[in-house]
């Protein structure tokens, strides 16, 4: 990739299970078909590791038994307690403990004792970091926030917690503020191949109409090339119809999210996190329609939105 | 615009084209091609990207097709294309069809022509489209013409295409005095004629007695990819008939996605100017340019004995196509030779892994090393064209053509 940064690779077990049609989870693994060209394969906590130790990522994550957020009853369960299985058997696995982190991830569904539950076992285990899964595969927000809560509570304070598929803006405010230091999501960039710049105050859909004549950048407080050198009238006649416009608003977004990130840590730093949340909420909700979930869950950790 | 000639060498010219309106201090060496900015950015590269290719033609070619939806944004704006697309630098030419893009055939009519946009066809008579001119601001633009003809199209669809093409031309040059924006532009007229020879003949003399600027050779094929694979020789001689009949002093342009030994070939015949969508078309196959231009063998960076078998073995092949199995843990870069960006980072199997899991980074990289290969390609012409040297310049290309069938059938035995 001839990339001089960190790297991190997911052990395929989302991906598994989220893209592919006949999947079909033992003890032993994932049994499934290859995309290219349908032969059976297994993809075991042995073989996941094995493969990310030859890719050779500074983090590196156990292959994990995911079922989907909406998921109830006993399969819940039984994900769970195989996934702790699964960690073992990856640790046990892994051949570069010396320089590459493997992370945990807690499993448990929507389901408060077995989140708890999986997160103080994994604990036990000697890992560098742990990460949440499970999450952010469309359950409603008011359950998606209170088991990140509760899984930040119940794992270590001094290593970093690792958010799987979060997010949008706010809901990285908000899982800051719950204790979560690591995020992932493809939002940024999908949404950029598809024509939208996100901003402050939430998204541009470029392709609309409304800019055809606005002819000043995509955010004026923004550094990146797009918005120094474009304009969203020219973005608007490209996105969607030259490749060109991907990788400009890709660009774009990236920066967005970096710029986000880096002002929570400077007001972490600073020891004014709770007035930037506040002066967040109010840039993205000018109508002072905070959504429900966000207030209760600040509210959780003693920062109260005020309605100015 | 003026254009001068330096040197001649049979029929092809070194020239140096000069006064361009509005960029009247740059200066031009052709034969020269453009570099194909669709919609006013050049495909899959951001400005920093387009900036790490060398040798960056100076005139950007943006067809109207891409810009006739925006025609009120564009007015409104009031600055012109150059500056609304952040290409200010460059010389801006623009023209009527998309080379890239297979014409859809029989839409053309007598009161004006179709061009295909995202949102579908759009009818432009000569009124409309030098409207849109008006709003683009160009420096150079092609006038409208109806040049939907190939080897098939029969005699009566020819001699209307050319008789079509003279009426647009003659309102074009009325409509254009009218229009202030356009006063410093300079047009290019268009002779058509499909492949009936003294049909060129006439749409040549007549297009010359118009106050143009220079010569648009079109009506051989309906362009698009499938161009790629068409020989020059199979129009030489068309081409020739349409030069004969058209002053020495203004320059000649053939649009198309040519492969670089008919661009020689073109060359040879007396054209001065091409466009760049083949490096654009074969990065869309995910396939790389890997015609050797030098005569003395460059450097190789390793200088590994094996490394030079291989390079023989690439430069056996002028388009190297990295979706193939073959290239899946093959990590020299494209060309060992080769100082483009991609070559000096990248290898073909990063390239394939690309394009196997349809990352848009695959035709990034092969975008940028096409070009490259592609405008270094117009400076060995030059250099060429200036030693008097084309002749063994197209045995080379012609002996790659030839060893391409050696490897080809190597490959098939072993």
């Amino acid at each position: 990739m001839n990339w001089n940064r960190a790297l991190l690779t997911d052990s395929g077990g989302f991906q598994m299970v989220s893209l592919l049609k006949l999947a079909q989870i033992t003890e032993e693994g994932v049994k499934f078909q290859s995309p290219h060209d349908g032969t059976e394969m297994l993809l075991t906590p042995e073989r996941s590791i094995e493969i990310q130790n030859s890719i050779g990522a500074d983090i590196i994550m156990q292959l994990d038994d995911v079922v989907h957020s909406t998921t109830t009853g006993p399969r819940v369960e039984e994900a769970m307690y195989r996934s702790i299985r699964w960690l073992d058997r990856c640790l046990e696995a892994h051949k570069r403990s010396h320089d590459q982190n493997l992370f945990p991830i807690v499993q448990g569904g929507l389901n408060p004792e077995l989140r708890k539950i999986c997160a103080i076992e994994m604990t036990k285990r000697d890992v560098p970091g742990f990460a949440i899964g499970g999450l952010s595969g469309g359950e409603e927000k008011s359950h998606f926030w209170r088991m990140v809560t509760l899984s930040t509570d119940h794992l270590p304070r001094d290593k970093p917690i690792y958010l799987m598929g979060v997010g949008f803006a706010v809901d990285l405010v908000v899982c800051v503020a719950l204790g979560c230091d690591m995020f992932d999501c493809v939002f940024p960039t999908r949404t950029a191949r598809f024509g939208s710049a996100l901003v402050p105050t939430g998204q541009l859909h470029l392709k609309n109409k409304e800019f055809s004549c606005d002819f000043g950048p995509i955010d004026d407080t923004c550094p990146c090339s797009t918005c120094k050198t474009f304009t969203r009238a020219y973005m608007h006649t490209i996105v969607t119809v030259q490749s060109t416009s991907c990788s400009l608003l890709t660009i774009h977004n990236v920066t967005y999210q970096l710029r986000l990130m880096r002002s929570i840590q400077e007001s972490i730093i600073a020891n004014r996190f709770p007035q930037f949340i506040q002066k967040f909420m109010e840039t993205m909700y000018a109508d002072r329609q905070y959504p429900q979930w966000a207030v209760e869950a600040l509210q959780s950790v003693n920062v109260t939105l005020c309605l100015r | 615009m003026k254009l001068t000639i330096k040197t001649v060498s049979g029929n092809a010219r070194l020239g140096v084209i000069s006064g361009m309106g509005r960029h009247s201090s740059q200066i031009l060496n052709t034969p020269m091609c453009l570099l194909y900015t669709p919609g006013g950015c050049a495909p899959y590269l951001s400005k920093d990207m387009l900036q790490k290719v060398l040798n960056l033609p100076q005139i950007s070619h943006i067809p109207v097709n891409a810009i006739v939806e925006h025609q009120t944004s564009l007015e409104k704006f009031g600055k012109g294309m150059a500056t609304f697309s952040s290409m200010e630098e460059f010389i801006l030419y623009s023209s009527v069809q998309d080379p890239s893009q297979a014409v859809q055939s029989g839409y053309n009519e007598k009161m004006g022509v179709a061009v295909w946009t995202k949102g579908g066809k759009v009818k432009l008579r000569p009124e409309d489209y030098m409207q849109l001119q008006a709003a683009i601001q160009p420096d150079i633009f092609q006038a409208l013409c109806d040049s939907d003809t190939d080897g098939l199209s029969k005699r009566k669809r020819v001699r209307k295409s050319v008789s079509r093409t003279l009426e647009y031309l003659d309102k074009c040059v009325e409509l254009r005095d009218n229009l202030k924006s356009l006063e410093d532009s300079c047009m290019f007229g268009v002779c058509v004629g499909g492949y009936e020879e003294d049909q060129r003949v006439t749409s040549a003399k007549e297009t010359s007695l118009r106050p143009v600027s220079g010569f648009i050779l079109e009506g051989f094929h309906q362009m698009g990819p499938e161009m790629a694979e068409f020989p020059f020789t199979k129009i030489s001689h068309l081409v020739t008939a349409t030069l004969k009949n058209v002053p020495e002093d203004k320059p000649r342009m053939l649009p198309g996605p040519w492969d670089p030994l008919s661009i020689i070939q073109a060359v040879k015949a007396g054209i001065d100017m091409f466009d760049s969508t083949y490096p654009y078309v074969m990065a869309e196959k995910g396939q790389a340019i890997t015609y050797v231009y030098k005569q003395e063998p460059k450097e190789l960076r390793n200088n590994k004995p094996e490394d030079a078998l291989q390079e023989q073995e690439t430069h056996a092949t002028n388009i190297m196509d990295l979706n193939e199995p073959r290239y899946h843990d093959d990590f020299k870069p494209i060309l060992e030779s080769c100082q483009c960006y991609s070559c000096l980072n990248f290898t073909r199997a990063y390239i394939n892994h690309l394009l196997n899991t349809k990352e848009l980074l695959g035709q990034t990289l092969l975008m940028m090393h096409n070009f490259q290969s592609y405008f270094d390609f117009f400076e060995t012409i030059r250099e060429s064209v200036a030693k008097n040297n084309l002749q063994s310049l197209e045995q080379l290309l012609m002996q790659h053509h030839q060893d391409n069938t050696h490897f080809a059938q190597d490959h098939r035995k072993s």
